[in-house]
């Protein structure tokens, strides 16, 4: 928050007054604000929805409550509001494959994508076979309904029980 | 039952580097967070309960760092056990190539249930990592790669271009970055959201002096002040020369002598298209009638621009319209070749490369419409007919073409209405030739559509000259008729009483009147075999064949494509020599490597790339990268999603950035639009059907989810507590919030209702036009687009200015493939962006995402050759016996006609002359060796045996051979694949390569029987 409306805040704050304080910034201090953020130029308004992007994929922007000194994720698992900058635990006794293995055959592997052609019809290029037919191996779905936790899909799309 | 293989997330990311020095030390600065379940009935320091979620837990409290030198200990347990930062050094060369990685050591057991273990896993993973090594003393070098002594010529010339542009560093499970950072120190970085800026090329370019570029002042070309005109082009070339002296001063400081002879290399390519350019305005200087065309070309190009303003309102001054200089520099450069059959030059193929958006159409539309007027200037007894054959891979592009081409052809049947003694009594005229899926072929199906109203499906929906759009009165459609014509009392055409437009759609009419300039696909080529009308297109009536080729996208022709074309080439080259004409061919691309082995492959000739490149990629001296501080480039950001699916790791990148301008702008319209539209390119079609299924589910759940955390976190600032309430779970219940300053904010952050539209080949042409049309709607306007799923057919053509959003579904095949379909976005004021979404179970996708920072900086070089293999057996199984047939059909020696294919004599003299001239021009192609060339000879004299058996076969039977026809008392030639009725299966169109099967499942098949 701009340092400046931060003090206002804190004041109207302290006196229980943060609907007037939101009404001056949406009023009066608000066109002093449009004009602040007018007056980017384009390239750091580009910046800007590349940031929130950024933090918003690895979850460094997550929206934490304080209690206190400390900061709570609420409604939902990290690992389903953060989608990439993380290293996992190592899983004791997987019988993994590698990302990189070979054994999944490339979905992609088809040639010319589309196939849009000119002449007197398309042919679909996307006979391909994908590889990535499975659901990842930990078994949840999303956010936090799952659909059951003990039950988990693996890559020969069969579903087991765990435990 | 067989134990399932699961794919297991990353533990461990880092990078390399090769480093050398005496003493060397690293710093490696690290960081990361963990979140920890909190346990029921837990009270935080106020003695309030805490909610059971998940806590976070810094790991270190910043500044934290381990050092390495080659001496130091490998390994550093940090973060209290719970991780480890191992450098592992190996020795090269003078120094050593030094791995660093974060990993984390903690473990869980598999055996573990489902909740216990997604728990554990949310514990002891480690979020928001960092890792940074910070170079306190050594100096680190350029990352080992290919030894130069594997590079072939062009790959040298390649590497000599990006000299400059250094990899310092290979990210491993992530990207890596590096930088000096304020104190001069090297610091590389684990990056897992790479971002690079690739600058943008500019075109305006040059000396300074633009007054040769101004068409007013090079119009002037053919009366008294050409003395003038003819100097100022003079001095427009020596520029070019003094630039080329630049060059090679700057080539002899070379620190390598390797790098001196491929620099004199390049140099040696820029003399020759400095002389060419120079021996372009010495035939303007010796023949009267250049100087015409020359001056009638320049005109064309003037009032069609003029017009095209004034239908938008804007008016300009005739001298700010003008070249770029890269164009007037290509038609110099081509002129003698294009009109002197016998120039040194005609049998090289001219290919102007540049990049998208830079206007390489007009360079070639400028040296048609010198052509035009060159050929009735020379050839006034003969100059009819087609004189120029434009051809595109796709058909969107075609029509979007053959609109444009529309225009300059206009402004000269203008100009030759007022000079009809000049420039001869037949119109100009332009035909597109295509399938029927994008245009009529027959006046019935033209009849047809207009009668029903169907009017989208005729192409042409305004007067390409005004843009009066049209309604029913302008499509004259008859059973043996078909034009278009303007109404506007207003128009150049409309207030002529005839009112013509000078353009066709209907393939029936084009054989009837061959349009000057023909724009076809290269598939419609393939109808060649079986339409005998097309021959109107290569001179009849005492007409002069084509002289000009020209094929746009030149590396779209590529693979099995490629191939076939390959073949279909040889025939019309075979036909135009035979009928006296060697053409020229013109080609034009904005990616391409190995071009002469796939000019000589496809065209049999040679190729001279325009501009030729400097010795530098930053600067060819008609091309030039516009430095970032002057101009934003396009913004390449990676994303790899490791625990999501190549299903669903779309779902969080599309939902964010959805939501991104009302958090971003909330505020300034000005900017919400710039980055609102998405368009999602995918290489398949499935791709498109998967992620539409997406768009239709998780992301809108997801895209709700994040609104509401956006409009949770601005509601805090102002009422901290206020949604702590458990009720306000979705946009829905905080819209029902009766508080007025709440219900403010609230309203600032409204729900998204995408509008998801698909441009794939599953739509009609007409469909995907209006999608394209729905393209330039800005937001807040009916029918504005939000989501465009899109195939690889927007990778050409899609020109839509305020597009600045595009993501990348999965790292396409080619790079080629990418950079034309990323160029797609930031073409208008507002700067791209293009989001990368790798997959995390594909290879390629990883190897990209690995080395973002070194693809991105010089993406150019890493174009891969095209791969075309028209002589293989199995491509020439396909089609050269359709490049055979054309030959004698069209080889005007009284094979034409669908009933005299019975009639060949391979001992005719005029036949055996096309057979010798297509194994000429097979031999010309063919670059394995005379091994091959004699296997392709072979394959030519077995197709004419087979022909010459079944002709006699029919002679000693009484039946009539034809080509190909319906009535069974005849024996075919040719027939469908499909089909059994004709000696030789043979294609309708060049994709359709490979025979296709139904396959029909019975039933399930039981698991146990597999």
């Amino acid at each position: 928050m701009n340092p400046e409306y931060k003090e206002i805040f804190t004041t109207l704050h302290n006196l229980g007054k943060q609907g007037e304080y939101y009404r001056l910034v949406t009023n009066a201090q608000l066109l002093n604000c449009v004009k602040e953020k007018s007056s980017l130029d384009i390239k750091s308004a580009r910046k800007k929805i590349v940031d929130y992007t950024k933090k918003a994929l690895t979850g460094s922007g997550l929206i934490l409550k304080s209690h206190g000194n400390r900061e709570i994720l609420t409604i939902q698992r990290p690992l389903d509001r953060c989608f990439t900058g993380f290293l996992f635990p190592i899983i004791r006794n997987q019988n993994s494959l590698d990302a990189a293995d070979d054994n999944y055959i490339d979905g992609d592997a088809h040639i010319g994508g589309d196939g849009y052609t000119g002449g007197d019809g398309h042919i679909d290029e996307d006979d391909h076979i994908d590889g990535d037919d499975h659901i990842d191996g930990d078994g949840y779905i999303d956010g936090d309904d799952h659909i059951d936790e003990d039950d988990y899909i693996d890559g020969d799309s069969e579903i087991k029980k765990r435990g | 039952m067989k134990k399932g293989k699961r794919y297991i997330p990353p533990s461990s990311a880092g990078f390399s580097f090769f480093i050398t020095g005496e003493h060397i030390l690293l710093r490696v600065y690290y960081d990361a967070v963990c979140y920890k379940k909190i346990p029921e009935q837990e009270r935080d320091d106020r003695g309030q309960f805490l909610p059971r979620q998940w806590e976070k837990i810094p790991l270190s409290d910043g500044g934290v760092e381990v050092e390495f030198s080659p001496e130091s200990q490998v390994q550093h347990i940090v973060f209290n056990g719970k991780a480890r930062i191992d450098a592992l050094w190996r020795r090269y060369r003078t120094g050593y190539i030094v791995t660093i990685t974060m990993s984390n050591n903690q473990n869980i057991d598999d055996e573990k249930n489902g909740k216990e273990f997604i728990e554990e896993q949310n514990e002891k993973t480690l979020f928001n990592v960092v890792l940074h090594a910070i170079v306190e003393s050594g100096q680190v070098g350029i990352y080992p790669s290919k030894n130069r002594a594997f590079l072939t010529d062009e790959e040298k010339e390649v590497a000599l271009r990006y000299k400059d542009l250094h990899i310092y560093a290979v990210g491993h499970g992530a990207a890596a970055d590096w930088a000096f950072n304020k104190q001069g120190k090297m610091e590389i970085k684990v990056d897992f959201i790479p971002t690079v800026e690739v600058p943008q090329l500019t075109a305006s370019t040059g000396s300074g002096d633009d007054t040769p570029l101004i068409f007013a002042f090079l119009k002037m070309c053919e009366g008294e002040k050409h003395h003038e005109i003819l100097h100022s082009l003079t001095l427009f070339v020596s520029n070019y020369a003094g630039w080329i002296e630049a060059q090679s001063r700057r080539a002899a400081h070379e620190d390598d002598e390797e790098d001196k002879k491929t620099a004199q290399s390049i140099i040696e390519k820029q003399h020759l298209a400095h002389n060419r350019m120079r021996r372009g305005v010495e035939l303007l200087q010796k023949s009267r009638n250049a100087r015409i065309a020359f001056a009638t070309m320049n005109r064309a190009m003037l009032l069609q621009w003029i017009s095209n303003d004034r239908n938008r309102g804007i008016e300009k001054k005739e001298s700010q319209y003008r070249w770029r200089p890269f164009q007037l520099a290509f038609i110099l450069m081509v002129l003698e070749s294009v009109v002197n059959e016998e120039s040194q030059y005609r049998d090289t193929l001219d290919l102007i490369w540049f990049p998208t958006g830079g206007g390489k159409t007009e360079a070639y539309l400028g040296v048609m419409a010198f052509l035009f007027i060159y050929r009735r200037l020379a050839y006034p007894a003969s100059y009819g007919g087609t004189v120029a054959i434009m051809r595109y891979t796709l058909r969107l592009l075609t029509s979007q073409q053959f609109i444009r081409a529309n225009k300059v052809i206009s402004a000269l049947e203008l100009i030759r209405r007022e000079n009809g003694e000049l420039f001869g009594r037949e119109p100009f005229s332009t035909g597109l030739w295509v399938g029927g899926a994008t245009s009529p072929n027959t006046y019935y199906q033209a009849v047809k559509m207009a009668e029903d109203g169907q009017f989208n499906k005729l192409v042409i929906s305004s007067c390409p000259w005004c843009d009066a759009p049209f309604s029913k009165k302008n499509y004259i459609a008859g059973n043996d008729r078909f034009h278009f014509t303007c109404t506007n009392p207003l128009c150049d055409f409309g207030k002529n009483p005839k009112n013509l437009l000078p353009c066709n759609i209907v393939d029936e009419a084009l054989y009837q009147n061959p349009p000057t300039l023909l724009i076809a696909t290269v598939d419609k080529f393939a109808r060649l075999t079986w339409e005998e009308r097309a021959a109107a297109f290569f001179g009849l009536n005492g007409n002069r064949p084509p002289e000009l080729i020209v094929q746009d996208e030149l590396h779209l022709i590529s693979n099995a494509l490629g191939s076939i074309v390959g073949l279909y080439e040889v025939a019309i080259d075979t036909v135009l020599i035979t009928r006296g004409m060697r053409s020229k061919y013109i080609a034009s691309t904005a990616t391409i490597k190995n071009a002469k082995q796939q000019i000589r492959t496809l065209f049999g000739r040679d190729v001279a790339v325009f501009p030729p490149s400097g010795i530098r990629c930053d600067d060819s001296y008609f091309a030039k990268s516009v430095p970032l501080n002057e101009k934003p480039g396009r913004l390449y950001v990676g994303y790899l999603a490791p625990l999501l699916s190549r299903q669903r790791c779309l779902e969080p990148l599309a939902a964010i950035l959805l939501s991104a301008p009302i958090e971003v702008f909330g505020d300034m319209e000005a900017h919400m639009d710039r980055w609102w539209t998405q368009i999602v390119y995918h290489g398949s079609l499935k791709g498109v059907g998967n992620s539409r299924t997406l768009y239709q589910s998780g992301i809108p759940y997801l895209l709700e989810r994040v609104t509401v955390e956006n409009l949770k976190n601005e509601i805090e600032k102002f009422f901290p507590g206020f949604t702590d309430d458990k009720k306000l779970v979705t946009i829905d219940d905080f819209n029902r919030v009766a508080d007025v300053e709440v219900k403010g904010i609230v309203e600032k952050y409204p729900l998204r209702d995408l509008n998801v539209n698909v441009l794939t080949s599953n739509q009609s042409a007409v469909e995907n036009n209006q999608v394209f049309m729905a393209l330039e709607k800005g937001r807040g306007e009916s029918g504005a687009v939000d989501v465009a799923l899109a195939t690889n057919m927007i990778s050409v053509g899609l020109d839509v200015s305020r597009l600045a959003m595009m993501i990348i579904n999965g790292q396409p095949l080619t790079t080629a493939e990418y950079i034309q379909a990323s160029s797609r976005v930031g073409r208008g004021e507002t700067p791209g962006i293009v989001f990368v979404n790798y997959y995390k179970t594909q290879a390629r996708s990883l190897s990209h995402y690995e080395n973002f920072r070194s693809y991105h900086d010089a993406f150019y070089r890493f174009v891969e050759p095209s791969s075309l293999t028209p002589f293989t057996y199995q491509a020439r199984s396909r089609a050269l016996h359709a490049a055979l047939i054309i030959a004698l059909r069209y080889g005007n020696i009284g094979l034409l006609t669908n009933d005299s294919a019975g009639e060949f004599d391979r001992d005719n003299q005029a036949v055996r002359k096309v057979i010798k001239e297509m194994k000429r021009r097979c031999a010309v192609a063919v670059h394995y060796g005379q091994e091959e060339i004699e296997r392709v000879h072979l394959h030519i004299d077995e197709l004419v045996d087979g022909w010459r058996e079944r002709a006699d076969y029919c002679r000693a039977n009484r039946i009539k051979l034809v080509f190909n026809s319906k009535d069974r008392s005849f024996d075919n030639l040719i027939c469908n694949f499909n089909e059994e009725n004709g000696l030789w299966p043979t294609l309708q169109s060049m994709r359709n390569v490979e025979n296709s099967a139904l396959v029909k499942l019975f039933g399930k098949v039981r698991r146990e029987q597999q």
